[in-house]
């Protein structure tokens, strides 16, 4: 089958690999039929999180339909169009049990600090991912969901990361009526993030990039307000005499380890030096933009080394922080609803179609963010077979 | 320390926005936007939040931390982090360690999460494995395409400007270097 393959930091090839077999009684195969490249996709593009190797197929945004299943698979058969969720969990441990999918102790040998995910490094599990013609989708019992007939697959594909999430950072942020919030990244995340603020009752959003497209784009698809932190001196001031001088009442920050910002933040995290587990930047501007006691979220990723946090001032502001990796399955029935009432349309970020023998294309404009680039989605060769 | 706004900020900022800009806290309290923005409030009431408890099970304890749950059996070497109790019933297959690399891989999972060590350690074989496929590429009579994968053409497409002064940076920046070792040494 046709896989892409992690050569090294901003290099992938797409090659034929072997066609995955079930390994344990509650895998099943997926065939993909829809793949999306993420931000924190780039992440591991970039060379930044720690132990990935060579010959990996990355991708956690796929859906597909099902091949074969395990002895002990049940709930799903051959033919079904099924949501797989980035997380890969067992359904039964102390942590899903909690509902703490994004956390499940049984699925990742290699680390207790993150979960298992679908080819995002050995480090969350060893997993081969999505930006493939086939995968293997461990504990097939418990992750994938029946995609609903009222839902394409396109919608689909976003409700495997992207939109819940979002979702879960607006979630986190405990936002309540009329509450301010400021979300920092307009990426995909960061999008549905602010999207998502309205549903929870906010009465003011406001979202921080760095590039004007994006912004435009916000301003249309989370009818939000926005700024632009080139265009002033300093952003968290900025955002200060926004609110009155208040601060806002909660902050999500939807960038993670890649943010800009700060020559220093960047000389240290990313490149030449990568000493910190990635960029703390706007994690920073959102501690020092809430207001005393206010709400920070985080849901952009970091890697797993150490950063330089103003941990302090957080401490000093009494604020609540909230973080995880989203648990999709948890927020799966509710993201559903809304796409079916017509709250949203998780498609409308997809800017560009991608065939997978050119995923390195993708991966190059969704990096160095060319074209006015959102979403990328990937079509294997196979999608409608 | 007043600040002036740039280009995009100025221009959106300026505008009255739908989410309640220029309103007390009072105000923004009573703020309907169902009208403006579909489903506006819907997720207010905290039973429709799905995080809402946020533990689901919180009496469950320590004996719920491995559960029984039939092993896969592992066909080739998985490192398990010292920080788990045993080799978890599923893993991912993708990549078995070798070579020098898969040596400091092994080196690396000595180490618990908590140090430095182990995690720069990883990111030392992450880069060592990309010499070595490299060197196996070549040794298999094969070059690697690398401007294909790295994506090139697209920077072409949509960037040949950017694309053009990059090369032109690093050829200057070559030739100066040349340029100074030639006259040290011709000193």
């Amino acid at each position: 089958m046709l896989a892409m393959t992690y050569r090294g930091p901003y290099r992938v090839r797409v090659v034929e690999k072997p066609m995955p077999e079930i390994e344990h009684p509650r895998d099943a195969i997926v065939r993909v039929t829809r793949a999306c490249i993420c931000g924190s996709d780039l992440h591991l593009y970039h060379g930044l999180v720690p132990d990935t190797r060579i010959g990996q197929t990355l991708g956690h945004e796929f859906v597909g339909v099902v091949e074969e299943v395990g002895a002990n698979v049940k709930n799903l058969k051959p033919g079904d169009r099924v949501i797989v969720p980035f997380n890969i969990f067992c359904g039964e441990c102390y942590f899903c049990q909690k509902g703490f999918f994004a956390n499940c102790h049984n699925v990742n040998p290699n680390a207790t600090a993150a979960g298992g995910v679908y080819g995002y490094s050995h480090t969350t599990g060893g997993y081969d991912g999505g930006q493939a013609e086939y995968v293997r989708v461990p504990f097939a019992d418990a992750g994938p969901t029946r995609i609903p007939d009222t839902v394409d697959d396109d919608n689909a594909a976003l409700c495997t990361d992207a939109y819940p999430t979002g979702y879960q950072a607006a979630e986190m942020a405990q936002i309540k009526r009329g509450d301010s919030v400021v979300v920092f990244g307009a990426g995909p995340v960061g999008l549905f993030a602010a999207r998502c603020a309205w549903f929870f009752g906010a009465g003011r959003v406001l979202i921080v990039d760095q590039y004007d497209y994006r912004l435009e784009f916000a301003r249309k698809f989370a009818q939000c307000e926005t700024l632009n932190f080139r265009d002033v001196r300093d952003p968290v001031w900025y955002l200060k005499k926004e609110s009155d001088w208040l601060g806002w009442d909660a902050a999500i920050d939807a960038v993670g380890c890649e943010a800009a910002g700060s020559a220093m933040q960047r000389a240290t995290g990313i490149r030449p030096f990568k000493l910190q587990g990635g960029s703390a930047v706007s994690l920073n501007w959102a501690i020092d933009s809430v207001r005393k006691g206010g709400v920070v979220s985080i849901i952009g990723v970091y890697g797993p080394t150490l950063n330089m946090v103003k941990i302090g001032d957080a401490m000093n502001k009494g604020l609540t922080i909230r973080t995880n990796q989203a648990n999709i399955k948890r927020n799966l029935e509710r993201c559903l609803e809304h796409i079916q009432a017509g709250h949203i349309t998780p498609k409308d970020v997809i800017t560009h179609r991608i065939p997978l023998e050119e995923i390195a294309e993708g991966y190059h404009i969704f990096a160095s963010k060319l074209d006015n680039v959102i979403k990328p989605m990937v079509i294997p060769p196979r999608a409608t077979a | 320390m007043e600040q002036v706004l740039g280009a995009s900020s100025q221009q959106e900022l300026s505008q009255p926005v739908s989410g309640g800009r220029g309103l007390t806290t009072e105000e923004r309290r009573r703020i309907d936007h169902s009208a403006t923005i579909p489903g506006w409030g819907s997720d207010l009431a905290r039973e429709r939040r799905p995080g809402v408890p946020r533990d689901k099970a919180p009496e469950i304890g320590v004996e719920h931390l491995y559960p029984s749950i039939e092993r896969q059996f592992p066909r080739i070497k998985i490192h398990k982090s010292t920080e788990h109790g045993r080799l978890t019933p599923v893993f991912g297959t993708s990549c078995p360690p070798s070579g020098l690399s898969g040596r400091l891989r092994d080196f690396g999972y000595q180490f618990s999460e908590g140090r430095l060590s182990r995690w720069l350690t990883l990111m030392l074989a992450d880069r060592v494995n990309m010499v070595e496929d490299i060197l196996g590429d070549l040794a298999r009579g094969r070059v690697p395409n690398i401007p294909k994968e790295m994506g090139l053409k697209s920077e072409l497409k949509y960037n040949a400007g950017g694309f053009a002064a990059k090369v032109g940076i690093a050829v200057v920046s070559t030739a100066v270097v040349v340029a100074y070792l030639r006259a040290r040494k011709a000193r």
